[in-house]
């Protein structure tokens, strides 16, 4: 069952189109693997859906209502978060502080006062792992925890979908592995997740179905093993290093 | 042509590297792997003249670069594709490329340079007029290691070349760079895509908890053990 | 602890109480500068809410202080209101004045924001200079009130209200998403808060309190015209001490403006030359030695001097 639809999506900078009719459905429970090489319009679509950006034609809807046209911030108040590819950490506020605005905004029916904020934002941080530096400040975390904190900022705001933007990049193989455990604990949490990833080996073991992008159109979409060898996404994506590798 | 001696270094009172020797030699693609924490930044900020070390010596071409400032240093030869890229945004790509060539007063050696540039990443060219900050992360990644090629260094040192990009860029950039080694060009690069970093170069070491623990041929460190299992997620 | 919880509203009561038998006690002149530092307070202590919490350095927080004291003294003159009637409006005014203003010009971020809330403080003053009903440029003569007491607890009740509204964001919802949007305003919208909404109320609210404190003002002083209420020096007093104390937390803006202001009045009666180049000096002093505020290094304790000398290799210099 879809909860979330994107319709003929289309964003132009100019007279440039980085997102170009795009189409797909967002299946309640999934985790759906977002690939593309860069400037394929990956985050431009994501930046779309939440919001940040303005569709220049199509529509996405979301449990019944239509997301496109939405400011931001509404749109995470139905339940859609997202992690920036860049983090962006409130750097002056601790790191359980930081989570505590995602319990404190965030999908509509949450924390009202500081003290439930704050006992929330423990439980996230002790999901993610991260609760032994609850009281750091945020600009005093490394790539993984920053990476984590993010996720567990955008876990407090209780999404029914959240969409997850290179989490993965600057992890190193045990981190990844760890990484996707997390992810998969989130989607038996009743999380429908959409993955943006380069690290191939993240989105073949998370995704159920993947979605290619290429030059801002959906170049094909499917189940990962079909996705991952169709000679198509290996020319324009995956590469020869990777398809030597993968028959090794 | 680098020779790092029993380098020691960290910030403050926390330390970092641990007697770290390595050694790259002129001509060669050398490598330096290792995760998040094991100290690959702070070696190179260390060679590179933003950190000083508390032991240990750097030399390049046997003269000791230990503890000099970044200006002197790169001076010297070497030059850095930094992490993240760090193009100017609002610059065209071509005037970030003729930027690297900053230290440089032979017009006639950076226009036959940037043309050479050019045939490597032909795609450079056709957007040269576009302002960096509108490339793709691949295309981006390419104008900074042309713009630290621009500097016609005798050392290259490449800082997570592969951080966010696709697999399919990858394969471009290691070809290219492969084309700049076989023009003589030495490189050192530091990385954690084990398996790209092993592709490349031909000497290879491994950093852990700011020691060196590995360090040998690539062809041999790829079938070692604990390499496959911590690194290549084998 | 239980009986730490009580410890600070209980010593504050008890410095209120001190504080209020002032007026019977100090000399006229230590009696006029008290009630010109609360002013100062109130203003920093407001400013801090726009500027401090919600990272928006207005420049232009003087144009709601003008505006206050021009209600005042309009309706107080003109339409002969008493003060009790006049005096909310003198709040209310540019409290509306702020959200109507701030719907194009909260749009603006950073230097631009700056430049603008400066320019609507400036073209304030000139619309006050060419219109009838504000006296122009000769000014507006306000009732006079024989009591200095009563403009010494009007102030002290005003810097009560702004300091209990601070304490208020420190610890609440509304005051978490203003932080939020200081961080990190694309951030903070995608978390749910809506950006354009608490940045009004932030700014409407700081509009108020400095309407207020015009609106005393104008009274106290009995004579206003533009030059008197609509100066830039104000603004620039009330951010620097607001940021000398540490912009963003309950105290800090308190503690700047009394330390400032002894300061200056000190400086003015003994090394006049130097009381010109004070707020250059005071903002030198801080961009080096403590950019988060002096609250920031006092609260390092015995660490302060280390604090400050990290501060200054941090900016190599």
């Amino acid at each position: 069952m879809a909860i979330l639809t994107a319709r003929n999506v289309t964003k132009k900078f100019g007279g440039l189109a980085a997102v170009s009719d795009v189409t797909f459905d967002l299946h309640d429970g999934e985790i759906l693997g977002l690939i593309g090489p860069n400037g394929s319009g990956k985050t431009t679509l994501v930046n779309v859906v939440t919001g940040a950006l303005p569709a220049s034609a199509g529509e996405v809807r979301f449990d019944g209502h239509a997301l496109t046209g939405l400011p931001s911030h509404e749109i995470g108040r139905l339940g859609v978060s997202r992690t920036f590819q860049v983090v962006k950490p409130f750097r002056n506020l601790t790191v359980v502080q930081n989570v505590m605005v995602g319990a404190l905004f965030g999908a509509v029916g949450g924390a009202r006062d500081l003290k439930t904020a704050r006992r929330q934002a423990e439980e996230i941080l002790a999901f993610v792992a991260l609760d032994h530096r609850g009281d750091a400040p945020a600009d005093g975390l490394n790539v993984p925890e920053r990476k984590r904190m993010e996720l567990a900022r955008a876990l407090a705001m209780r999404p029914r979908v959240l969409l997850l933007d290179e989490v993965m990049a600057g992890l190193n193989p045990a981190e990844i592995d760890a990484a996707v455990d997390l992810i998969k604990r989130i989607r038996d949490r009743g999380v429908t997740l959409l993955v943006i990833e380069h690290v191939m080996k993240a989105i073949r073991n998370l995704s159920d179905r993947i979605l290619v992008l290429f030059h801002g159109q959906t170049l094909t979409e499917g189940a990962p093993a079909d996705v991952l060898n169709d000679s198509r996404v290996v020319a324009a994506y995956l590469g020869r290093r990777y398809a030597e590798a993968a028959r090794a | 042509m680098l020779e790092i001696q029993a380098l020691s270094a960290g910030y403050g009172s926390v330390q970092i590297l641990r007697d770290v020797s390595l050694s790259v030699g002129a001509g060669e693609i050398v490598t330096l792997v290792g995760s998040n924490g094991a100290g690959k930044s702070t070696l190179l900020n260390t060679v590179c003249g933003i950190v000083r070390p508390s032991g240990g010596r750097v030399r390049l071409d046997g003269t000791d670069i230990t503890g000099r400032p970044s200006e002197a240093i790169v001076a010297l030869g070497i030059t850095q594709v930094p992490e993240g890229r760090r193009l100017f945004p609002n610059m065209t790509v071509r005037e970030n490329l003729i930027l690297g060539a900053y230290r440089r007063r032979d017009g006639h050696g950076i226009a036959r340079d940037l043309a050479w540039i050019f045939e490597l990443f032909p795609i450079l060219e056709q957007r040269q007029r576009q302002p960096a900050g509108s490339l793709s992360g691949g295309e981006q990644q390419m104008c900074a290691i042309g713009r630290g090629l621009m500097a016609k260094p005798r050392l290259l040192i490449l800082d997570e070349l592969s951080l966010g990009l696709a697999p399919i860029m990858l394969d471009t950039l290691v070809d290219a760079l492969e084309k700049v080694h076989g023009e003589g060009m030495t490189i050192f690069l530091v990385e954690q895509d084990v398996a790209t970093a092993f592709d490349l170069a031909s000497t290879g070491y491994v950093l852990e908890n700011g020691h060196v623990v590995l360090s040998g041929p690539t062809k041999d460190l790829r079938s070692d053990p604990h390499v496959k299992k911590a690194y290549l997620g084998l | 602890m239980g009986a730490r919880r009580w410890l600070t509203p209980v010593a504050a009561l008890g410095a209120l109480a001190v504080l209020g038998t002032a007026p019977g006690l100090v000399s006229p002149f230590i009696l006029q500068f008290i009630i010109n530092l609360f002013m100062l307070a109130v203003l920093a202590e407001s400013w801090n809410i726009i500027g401090g919490f919600t990272g928006y350095a207005s420049f232009g927080n003087v144009a709601f202080f003008g505006i206050g004291a021009y209600t005042m003294g309009i309706l107080m003159t003109k339409a002969g209101l008493p003060l009790w009637a006049a005096l909310p409006a003198a709040g209310l005014v540019p409290m509306v004045f702020a959200a109507v203003v701030g719907l194009p010009i909260l749009r603006l971020k950073g230097h631009y924001f700056a430049i603008a809330t400066l320019g609507v403080a400036e073209t304030m003053r000139e619309i006050v200079y060419n219109v009838e009903i504000t006296g122009a440029g000769t000014g507006l003569v306000m009732p006079i009130a024989r009591t200095p007491a009563l403009f010494f607890y009007l102030m002290l009740a005003t810097l009560v209200a702004v300091t209990l509204v601070n304490v208020w964001l420190s610890r609440s919802r509304f005051g978490y998403g203003l932080v939020a949007i200081r961080e990190d305003e694309d951030a903070a919208a995608a978390m749910g808060i809506d950006t354009a909404r608490y940045k009004t109320i932030a700014f409407a609210i700081s509009a108020a309190f400095a309407g207020l404190t015009g609106g005393v003002f104008a009274y106290w002083i009995t004579f206003i015209d533009p030059d008197a209420v609509f100066r830039v020096i104000v603004t620039i007093q009330m951010i620097i001490m607001a940021v000398f104390g540490g912009a963003g937390t309950v105290v800090g803006p308190l503690l700047g403006a009394l330390v400032l202001a002894s300061l200056s009045e000190v400086l003015s009666t003994q090394l006049v030359a130097l009381a010109e180049l004070f707020n250059g000096l005071i903002v030198i002093l801080v961009v080096l030695f403590m950019p988060k505020g002096l609250l920031e290094v006092l609260r390092a304790g015995r660490g302060s001097f280390r604090a400050m000398a990290r501060n200054l290799r941090e900016y190599r210099v």
